[in-house]
């Protein structure tokens, strides 16, 4: 292969080009990007391409247990810049060693950190511990398929059962308390697979879905009064809807003439925001289509909407 | 001896540099029953937009702020792609409270560039550190408010050669009413808004995390100028 002869300055040019990149080298093998990527909406199936008389089938998880968390205010956490560092560099090598050091301490550090802040976010859950254990992943998929009409059939299956003759339909339920402990965020991460490919899901996406704040004064005490039965009721509704929403994103063409805007809406006590577009927007509650492709229901208002169980049961009169 | 000189160099350079490091302004709280009454004739400007950018505070030497450039240039591209969306019509929206307060308002089309008024004598506190007095004559106004936003877009603090954290959405800048017969502050405020994204932010190419708190940061700094007018 023919070499080109460098000049002096071309020489210190591609040096600085290497020094460069194994510059970069070092800081991202120090881990600095920032851990585990957030899901994406991804789909590979087409619009209405699931028959009508096609059957979902809601897979039970084999560990039962549904995971809650204190909710953790990500979007508007301070970061802290770590101590500075030196870089003794006696050689280049040296020089890249301790620059690939000073990026590794620093990722450890800002995870930590999160670590901590997570833990510390998941003390609110501690009153209500014993009303949570007794909700498990079987009963709110039992729930769900009681209580929502779905526009194909539906059926509960166990962990390990095959069927090959149905959609698939695997969900990981993570719901989160906010800290003034009035409202639940249920983030609901969901695969859907065609008949007969339990490899590759046709369809994976999160569904958020935000609870409307408890009412009154005391939410520590409307939560847990008669055994946590509205804690129970609430998780319930919010998974029924998520899974509901799912299925309508898998068989529809959930697509919004709406231009992406801010949206705002309550969460407990806390006013947050949301880009996207608006999907629908009736019975007291928005459901809007994320940025990253998630399906979002968020309350209208802070209070219940009046006429939201007859504009919900003609909803589903519609989709029966 | 040429250590020596080196040395008071070095000296001379730094304080010199806090020497010259202005003092913040500290924060004026706005009295808006006192200072916005019927018909008091008052102006909305907004200084020139900057551009929606990424900015790495920290990486300091040359190496280092084109080490932070070139492993973010995915990043860049898409901030710079991001809209200023409501940023333009803020001064309406702030002429839109004060009519409702009877004010009488003119909004100043163009962009007023601060950095072109004279220097004024500051006797107080209290007193603008430019002189807005011409302002008075041209617009026909006894006070005006301006609205200025100096930094805009993704930023990404760095020790060195090493990111520090991850990237931020924000907005800095400050907004002000100076009464432009004694060319003191009627209301000062220092705006810093950041956002991180929730869960990961490095989605290249359209990076929906970061793009989401980019847009929540708009609507919080759009919030932030509002808020004293609205009380």
């Amino acid at each position: 292969m023919p070499t080109l002869p460098l000049s002096a300055s071309n020489k210190t040019a591609v040096a600085a080009a290497v020094c460069c990149l194994a510059l970069a080298a070092a800081v991202s093998l120090g881990g600095c990007a920032g851990g585990e990527k957030t899901l994406q909406r991804q789909s590979v199936m087409e619009p209405h391409s699931v028959p009508e008389d096609a059957i979902f089938a809601f897979r039970i998880n084999r560990d039962d247990t549904v995971a809650f968390r204190g909710a953790l205010d990500q979007a508007s956490a301070a970061s802290h810049a770590g101590a500075g560092m030196l870089y003794p560099a006696p050689d280049p090598l040296s020089f890249l060693v301790a620059v690939g050091t000073h990026a590794a301490l620093v990722s450890t550090d800002q995870n930590r950190r999160l670590g901590q802040q997570q833990e510390a976010a998941n003390q609110v859950l501690a009153p209500y511990r014993s009303v949570l254990d007794q909700i498990g992943h079987g009963d709110l998929l039992r729930a769900a398929t009681e209580h929502t009409a779905y526009p194909r059939s539906t059926r509960i299956i166990e962990p390990d059962e095959v069927d090959k003759a149905s959609w698939i339909v695997e969900t990981l339920p993570v719901f989160a308390m906010t800290q003034d402990q009035s409202a639940f965020v249920l983030d609901n991460a969901i695969r859907v697979f065609k008949p007969g490919n339990s490899k590759q899901p046709a369809y994976q996406n999160m569904v958020r879905v935000v609870s409307i704040p408890a009412e009154g004064s005391d939410p520590q005490a409307a939560w847990t009064a008669s055994d946590g039965a509205r804690l129970k009721a609430a998780a319930q509704r919010q998974f029924s809807r998520s899974l509901e929403l799912a299925i309508m994103d898998v068989t529809t063409d959930l697509v919004s003439p709406q231009a992406h805007k801010t949206l705002r809406y309550v969460l407990g006590t806390v006013e947050k925001m949301e880009r996207g577009q608006v999907l629908q927007d009736d019975c007291g509650e928005i459901v809007l289509r994320t940025l990253r492709g998630w399906v979002m229901s968020v309350p209208k208002s802070a209070t219940p909407d009046p006429d939201a169980g007859s504009c919900i049961s003609g909803r589903l009169g519609a989709a029966q | 001896m040429m250590r020596n000189i080196v040395g008071l160099l070095g000296i001379l350079l730094t304080i010199g540099a806090y020497g010259c490091a202005s003092k913040p302004q500290p924060p004026v709280e706005l009295k808006l029953s006192e200072s916005i009454q019927e018909n008091t004739r008052i102006a909305v400007a907004a200084a020139p937009l900057p551009k929606v950018n990424t900015h790495f505070p920290g990486a300091a030497c040359l190496l280092c702020v084109a080490l932070a450039e070139a492993s973010n240039t995915s990043l860049t591209k898409h901030t710079q792609a991001l809209p200023q969306e409501g940023l333009p019509v803020l001064k309406e929206k702030v002429a839109t409270l004060l009519r409702d307060r009877g004010a009488d308002v003119t909004v100043v089309d163009e962009p007023l560039d601060v950095a072109k008024l004279p220097k004024a004598s500051r006797k107080t506190e209290q007193t603008a550190k430019k002189d807005f007095s011409p302002l008075r004559k041209k617009y026909a106004v006894d006070k005006i408010v301006v609205l200025h936003v100096a930094q805009l877009g993704i930023q990404r603090d760095y020790q060195a050669y090493v990111p520090v954290g991850p990237p931020r959405a924000v907005l800095k800048g400050e907004g002000y009413m100076v009464n432009l017969t004694d060319n003191t502050y009627e209301w000062y405020e220092a705006i810093d808004i950041a956002r991180h994204a929730e869960g990961s932010w490095d989605e290249p190419p359209s990076f929906p995390g970061l793009s989401n708190a980019y847009f929540q940061m708009l609507e919080a700094g759009q919030d932030a100028y509002l808020a004293p007018f609205r009380k």
